[in-house]
């Protein structure tokens, strides 16, 4: 028997330990060799555990010898600039800020780098950082505040209606043939405040990149936050993101989730509804196609009363491809007056092309409304032919509709320049798949 | 409020009502599990060579298995040593007439409310009753022989029908399955075969019940139906357990062959013994039930209404191998007080054209857990599947639990799988409404119930429509408010 995946990466992470926590203050290092240890005990999920069920971490983790990023290198690949989208930019590249200083902008907001962020406010970043993700329970997590040695923090103080809309454009380019890098993000919207984000993932060149992203939001009191994550990994690289959010009384949070990438991909999102009257929206859309894989996994814990949440996932899965949603609305005992709906919409478009679906409802209190739905079915024939009966040709038709069911998604992301965006990238994608 | 607090206490009250004890001599071998006990086991059924090589196979596969923990369920654990894995009525369980039957166990039916002599008589229902674990009596016998029907306890199938038994049983549950299938096909003591030959239309429901007696006997059923080629059968099966205070391991397995052109309806009301209101004993209720659409055209539907048991872990389920064949679920689980259901089904399309439908509901009241786990699977092949699934859930009382595991897995590009859940509790404008014409709140509930359930109980045979719909009003009673 050789040494498990587990057990290198452990070794990794104790024979690098200086480099891995290099610019941080002493109480960002200290609590990181609990992390490995909790990831060493839970171990890498297979595609058998019941939160990663249909997605093969582990296999991921095994299949290719992979180079570790540790040191901040300036490889810039060949990237589109995204001039055509609004907002102020971050670049975060292989998981490092490529602007080394936080800023601090005009109307208090904070935006840049975590690693500077953690000295520079490294009482408020302490404050959230690793608050709400599970790092006792899932293991990618708990690797990620293992290695995690830069990535991108978004602060708004309290009342602050953010002027301007960020991007965070997390870039992965390299000369290795394979690597893994670790990505971290930390927003914090204080109470009564608001902001908009977007967070793009992608790649460039040849390279294989294994992306284990995490990051946390923390929402608070009558506070608003609209996220939009676009996914545009190009082939050969996979991507395995955990994404917690907190939700505090009367506050706002929207998430689009748009899965457009080319290799593996699980995207995850863990709302926390603890302050009565928070609402939480999530709109997810995957394309997959050839040998990819796409799973969008959602849980949404209603802590307290009077929450309201509401999802709609859609899919299209062709060529040899796997979709998978997997959906769970948690009702703890109490929280009363509980409105919950869950909505998951499949297009299966080949003979060899997988789906999975597994909305879930856990449901400890009585007085709630709580439903889903989940389908999977094909291209409405009747549709098509109507189409066709008006001059339009087959393959106009079905792309028509095809894209009608997507565009369903993608325009409820925020901001129109950021929809243009991801519109001609689907558009992209549903010509190759 | 206060007053539907009132009578959610004064009715929550309600105690189990079928918990006696009969004092029956029961014929009981030691405690524990080993092979010479499975050997014992086939040597006091007087079973053939391969009989018990069988069991000795399946008792050491158990050994290699491991208890299921994925179900939403919080299990005691169990000693399987502790339990006696065979017990009979001591009396010769073979009878010609009623007269013949020990007055006690008689009257143990009485009590149950199953005049076997009205039945017989009224109903045309051939009643093959399990008490314990031996075949005690099997009416309507001769008119099914006429017809070819088979219908006795699996130790007279296995002496009678060597050749049926062998070629069909483990066939749908082989005990490799799971580890209680595996437990039971070890040490399974008895249970009813079926077999309907081909082209005949069984012209009455065949019904057993089973009966758990004897204190500490684990009790495990094996039930085989074999439906040929164009036959047609409706299977019921019902129990109810006197009340214990310890536990009772159930662990049952059903297995039903469905043959080209065939159909079989095996519908199930379950009312063994819940625990009492402090969850404090009760079945333990561990049952694999599958069938196979071997054939096209075959059609397999289950219904069941449970309402018993501490534990339930039951996922009656469909393998849709024939084209154009069709499997149907429709479920009523109620639980009350400290009772656990993780029950659903599985539907496995794997022949063109097949179909599938999936109705559940679920109502949870007192402090109970009710889970529905269906899986719904379309194989590569499986041109043209549709499924349909819905379970709702209804929640009486803010202590209890409704959740829903609905996994749907598709594998081709022509199928249509639809799945749709609600959680909700019964409405103040509701009871109100009813209130105002004069209904009390009690029977409000129940005729709100009574409608939400309606769509699976309408599925029961007459006879046992109306049990159900007695059982789930005395299970309803103590959940309202």
């Amino acid at each position: 028997m050789g040494q498990t995946i587990e057990q290198k990466l452990s070794d990794i992470y104790v024979s690098n330990l200086d480099i891995i926590g290099e610019g941080f203050p002493a109480a960002f290092i200290a609590p990181r060799s609990g992390y490995i240890e909790n990831f060493m005990l839970l171990g890498l999920p297979s595609g058998r555990d019941e939160r990663y069920l249909h997605s093969d971490v582990r296999q991921l983790f095994a299949s290719e010898e992979r180079e570790t990023y540790f040191t901040q290198l300036s490889e810039r690949g060949e990237f589109d600039p995204l001039d055509a989208i609004e907002g102020r930019r971050i670049v975060v590249e292989n998981g490092f800020c490529s602007e080394q200083m936080v800023r601090t902008l005009p109307d208090g907001v904070i935006f840049g780098s975590l690693r500077d962020a953690a000295t520079r406010y490294e009482e408020l970043v302490l404050r959230h950082y690793n608050a709400v993700a599970d790092n006792g329970g899932d293991a990618l997590t708990a690797l990620n505040s293992a290695f995690m040695q830069d990535g991108a923090f978004l602060y708004v103080p309290s009342g602050v209606h953010a002027a301007e809309k960020f991007l965070i454009d997390m870039r992965f380019a390299s000369a290795e043939s394979a690597q893994l890098c670790f990505s971290r993000m930390l927003v914090v919207v204080e109470d009564g405040a608001s902001v908009e984000v977007a967070v793009i993932w992608r790649t460039a060149g040849d390279t294989r990149f294994l992306v284990n992203g995490v990051r946390e939001a923390i929402v608070g009191r009558d506070a608003s936050l609209t996220l939009t994550e676009v996914n545009r990994m190009g082939v050969g690289s996979n991507l395995v993101l955990n994404g917690y959010v907190r939700q505090e009384s009367g506050s706002r949070a929207e998430t689009t989730v748009d899965e457009l990438g080319e290799g593996f991909a699980r995207m995850g999102y863990a709302t926390d509804l603890i302050g009565r009257d928070a609402e939480s929206k999530l709109w997810g859309l995957y394309l997959a196609g050839g040998e990819e894989h796409a799973s969008i996994a959602v849980e949404v814990r209603h802590q307290v009363p009077s929450c309201r949440s509401y999802e709609l996932v859609k899919g299209i899965a062709s060529g040899s491809a796997v979709g998978s949603f997997s959906g769970l609305v948690y009702v703890a005992p109490g929280a009363q007056q509980t409105d919950a709906m869950q909505q998951n919409r499949n297009l299966q478009m080949s003979d060899t092309a997988r789906i999975y679906t597994r909305p879930q409802l856990e449901i400890y209190a009585d007085d709630v409304k709580c439903s889903h739905g989940s389908t999977i079915g094909q291209l409405d024939d009747e549709a098509v032919y109507y189409m066709r009966q008006r001059g339009i040709g087959e393959a106009e038709a079905r792309r028509m509709q095809l894209f009608g069911f997507v565009d369903d998604i993608i325009s409820r992301c925020g901001c129109e320049s950021l929809c243009e965006y991801v519109r001609e990238a689907a558009r992209d994608r549903l010509e190759t798949i | 409020m206060e007053e539907n607090n009132k009578l959610l206490e004064d009715l929550a009250g309600q105690d189990y009502k079928y918990g006696f004890v009969t004092d029956i001599d029961t014929d009981t071998i030691p405690r524990g599990l080993n092979e010479r006990i499975v050997r014992a086991i086939s040597e006091k059924k007087g079973e053939p060579a391969w009989m018990t090589e069988y069991r000795l196979r399946a008792y050491r596969h158990w050994l290699t298995m491991t208890p299921p923990r994925w179900a939403h369920l919080e299990i005691p654990e169990i000693d399987f040593q502790d339990i006696i894995y065979y017990a009979a009525p001591r009396t010769d369980p073979k009878y010609k007439s009623m007269d013949e039957v020990d007055p006690e166990l008689k009257a143990t039916f009485d009590k149950l409310g199953i005049p076997l002599e009205e039945q017989m008589a009224l109903a045309g229902v051939a009643v093959d009753a399990v008490m314990d674990s031996v075949s005690v009596k099997t009416t309507y016998k001769e008119t099914l022989a006429d017809l070819g029907i088979v219908f006795c306890s699996m130790s007279e199938a296995i002496r009678d029908y060597p050749e049926l038994v062998r070629k069909y049983l483990g066939s749908v549950v082989p005990y490799t399955d799971n580890f209680y299938a595996a437990l039971n096909a070890a040490v399974f003591s008895d249970g009813s075969f079926c077999y309907i030959p081909k082209g005949v239309r069984c012209p009455m429901e065949l019904s057993t019940y089973f009966r758990i007696n004897a204190a500490g006997t684990g009790q495990f059923e094996r039930t085989l139906i074999v439906a040929d080629e164009g036959a047609y059968v409706s299977y019921l099966e019902g129990c109810t357990a006197p009340r214990r205070d310890e536990n009772q391991l159930h662990a049952a397995v059903v297995e039903i062959v469905v043959l080209k052109d065939a159909e079989v309806k095996y519908s199930t009301v379950q009312n063994w013994y819940p625990g009492d209101r402090e969850g404090r004993g009760g079945i333990y209720n561990f049952v694999t039930k599958r069938g196979i659409c071997k054939g096209d055209n075959a059609r397999l539907s289950w219904t069941q209404v449970e309402t018993g048991s501490a534990i339930t872990w039951k996922y009656p389920s469909c393998i849709l191998a024939g084209d154009n064949s069709v499997g149907e679920f429709y479920s009523v689980a109620m639980t009350n007080h400290f009772q656990q259901a993780d029950t659903g089904t599985k539907m496995i399309h794997i022949g063109r054209n097949t179909r599938s439908r999936i109705v559940s509901k679920g109502i949870s009241a007192g402090k109970s857990q009710n889970s529905y786990r269906g899986l719904v699977r379309i194989a590569k092949g499986a041109d043209g599947a549709k499924n349909y699934s819905q379970c709702d859930s209804l929640l009486l009382g803010d202590k209890c639990g409704a959740h829903t595991f609905p996994y749907l897995e598709s594998s081709n590009p022509t199928a249509v799988v639809e799945h749709e859940a609600t959680t909700s509790k019964i409405s103040e404008e509701q009871l109100y409404y009813c209130n105002q014409r004069g209904l009390s709140t009690e029977d409000a509930v129940a005729l709100i119930v009574g409608g939400y359930a309606r769509e699976v109980l309408g599925k029961l045979p007459m006879e046992f429509a109306v049990e159900a719909q007695k059982l789930l009003s005395i299970s309803l009673e103590g959940s309202v408010g």
